[in-house]
């Protein structure tokens, strides 16, 4: 059974390329448009790894990091940045926040999926 | 602005002067000579006096009236101007704005459009290459494997042709020697007339015998009689056999003749069919081969256009970065309205022109800034955005 990602920012462009690279690696794909919308997705189901932007409308990356990080389910889901902030402020705060990598836009498919493989939750 | 009594002196002494000096001279300078110059040098200074406080009044007055009208026509151009930065606030720059956001939403729709197009060419070759690989490796192993089966089953079917020749061949053979038995038969059927025709002489000396031996031989002649009947009709059998082997035999060799000429047909046959299978089976594997080659082909060209692509969607990841800068830029000059209308309440409450803080919009755009090189273009240098990715493991 495939593993199921979800993938949150505000760009539906960004959010077309980071599904068709996941698509073709064989992941399920659910989508969020901000923090608040993603929120409103971890209901639960079962999400192996969070891919998400930093800089968003309504909540934004790192406080929905945070926030997602007390829902007993999803303490442990594995958590990537993906954002055009390459400050160390800003980084440091992912970190603290409780992300587990920290990449900067643009990407490379093989990079990020090399990442995702590596931090999938099995 | 004031009028100075140094400046306008020289007017009234003009006159005044030569007065004095001609009076002092046709008068010899007389005492009353020298006091009327005298007097009408100090008529000529009072007067010079009166004049200058009487023009610096006048012109104390039109300055006045000139800078209140002055005053007055600035605070209305002004106004006018603070009125026009206002419109251009409220009406141009929400413009500005649409159209921005305008160019913005028709790139990420025209970028998502291009992507979903990608991503679409890549399911087809996905779903092209699979196809091509399921005809090629289907049928337990793909199509060398089916060749090689193929050629084995003809193989054995040319063989068990081969092997039923040999089996007819022999079988030939076995009814070939059958004409042996038939020619023994023959001879049989010689001798059977022969013993047949020996009885029936001995049968008529016996009915002779018989007759001589008169009324004692007449149950002897009986018997000879009988004896004759049966000698005869066995030579007629040996003959009916005779003719049936003959039949038998010339059936037999017919038979035997033609199974000949077919068995030569038939190697002859067989013989073409193994070169035509060898034909087929040799245009077959070309066939294969081929096919094989394409289908390579087919997977390593898929492979660079599938990379292609990837390098494209790294590409099309531009549009967000745009979109951004646009957004910023959009939201800063949605927020310049709100200085200007406070500039010109500022003017309209205190009459003070105070500037726009371009400092504090300038700060404001600053602090949305998400990308490095929108950093680098706040202070004036030029930084293309990056190409290669960065990735950071906590």
């Amino acid at each position: 059974m495939a593993k199921t990602i979800l993938v949150v920012d505000d760009s539906a462009s960004l959010r077309a390329v980071v599904g068709i690279a996941l698509k073709g690696a064989g992941y399920d794909v659910l989508e969020a448009c901000d923090g608040k919308d993603a929120l409103s997705k971890l209901n639960g189901q079962k999400i192996h790894l969070i891919i998400s932007d930093v800089n968003m409308p309504n909540m934004d990356g790192i406080t929905f990091v945070t926030e997602a990080k007390k829902l007993p389910d999803y303490k442990f889901t594995p958590i990537i940045m993906l954002t055009t902030e390459s400050g160390e402020g800003k980084k440091s705060a992912g970190q603290a926040a409780g992300a587990k990598a920290w990449v900067v836009k643009p990407f490379q498919p093989p990079q990020m999926l090399a990442a995702v493989s590596k931090l999938i939750m099995p | 602005m004031s009028t100075k009594l140094k400046d306008y002196w020289i007017y009234p002494a003009i006159p005044a002067v030569p007065g004095v000096i001609g009076l002092a001279v046709l008068g010899d300078f007389t005492l009353q000579a020298v006091v009327a110059a005298v007097v009408v040098l100090l008529a000529g200074i009072a007067g010079s006096v009166l004049l200058v406080k009487k023009h610096t009044a006048d012109t104390e007055s039109a300055i006045k009236i000139t800078l209140a009208e002055a005053e007055a026509a600035f605070k209305e151009e002004a106004a006018v101007y603070l009125r026009s930065l206002k419109t251009l606030g409220s009406d141009v720059m929400p413009v500005w704005v649409r159209h921005v956001e305008t160019g913005r939403s028709q790139m990420e729709a025209a970028i998502i459009d291009l992507m979903v197009r990608f991503s679409g060419i890549v399911e087809k070759l996905d779903a092209a290459l699979k196809a091509s690989e399921a005809a090629s490796v289907g049928m337990d192993g793909g199509l060398a494997s089916v060749f090689v089966s193929g050629e084995k089953e003809l193989g054995a079917v040319v063989s068990s042709l081969r092997e039923a020749m040999q089996h007819k061949k022999a079988m030939l053979e076995e009814i070939h020697g059958l004409l042996h038995f038939i020619a023994e038969l023959e001879k049989m059927a010689i001798d059977v007339a022969g013993i047949a025709d020996q009885t029936n002489l001995l049968a008529l000396n016996a009915a002779i015998e018989a007759a001589r031996a008169g009324e004692a031989g007449r149950g002897f002649a009986v018997v000879a009689d009988e004896v004759r009947k049966l000698s005869t009709l066995s030579k007629e059998i040996g003959n009916q056999i005779s003719k049936k082997v003959m039949v038998v035999s010339a059936a037999i060799s017919g038979a035997v003749k033609t199974a000949e000429q077919t068995s030569a047909g038939e190697a002859k046959a067989l013989d073409a069919s193994e070169t035509s299978i060898s034909n087929v089976l040799g245009n077959f594997r070309q066939i294969t081969d081929g096919l094989s080659r394409s289908s390579g082909i087919l997977r390593k060209e898929s492979d660079d256009i599938k990379n292609e692509i990837a390098l494209a969607l790294v590409q099309l990841q531009f549009q967000d970065r745009v979109s951004q800068i646009l957004s910023h830029v959009r939201d800063n000059i949605g927020s310049l309205p709100d200085y200007l209308e406070k500039s010109q309440a500022e003017f309209s409450r205190s009459g003070k022109l105070e500037p726009v803080a371009s400092g504090n919009l300038l700060n404001e755009i600053a602090g949305t800034y998400a990308t490095a090189e929108e950093h680098s273009s706040h202070s004036g240098k030029i930084q293309t955005a990056p190409i290669a990715s960065e990735i950071s493991f906590f």
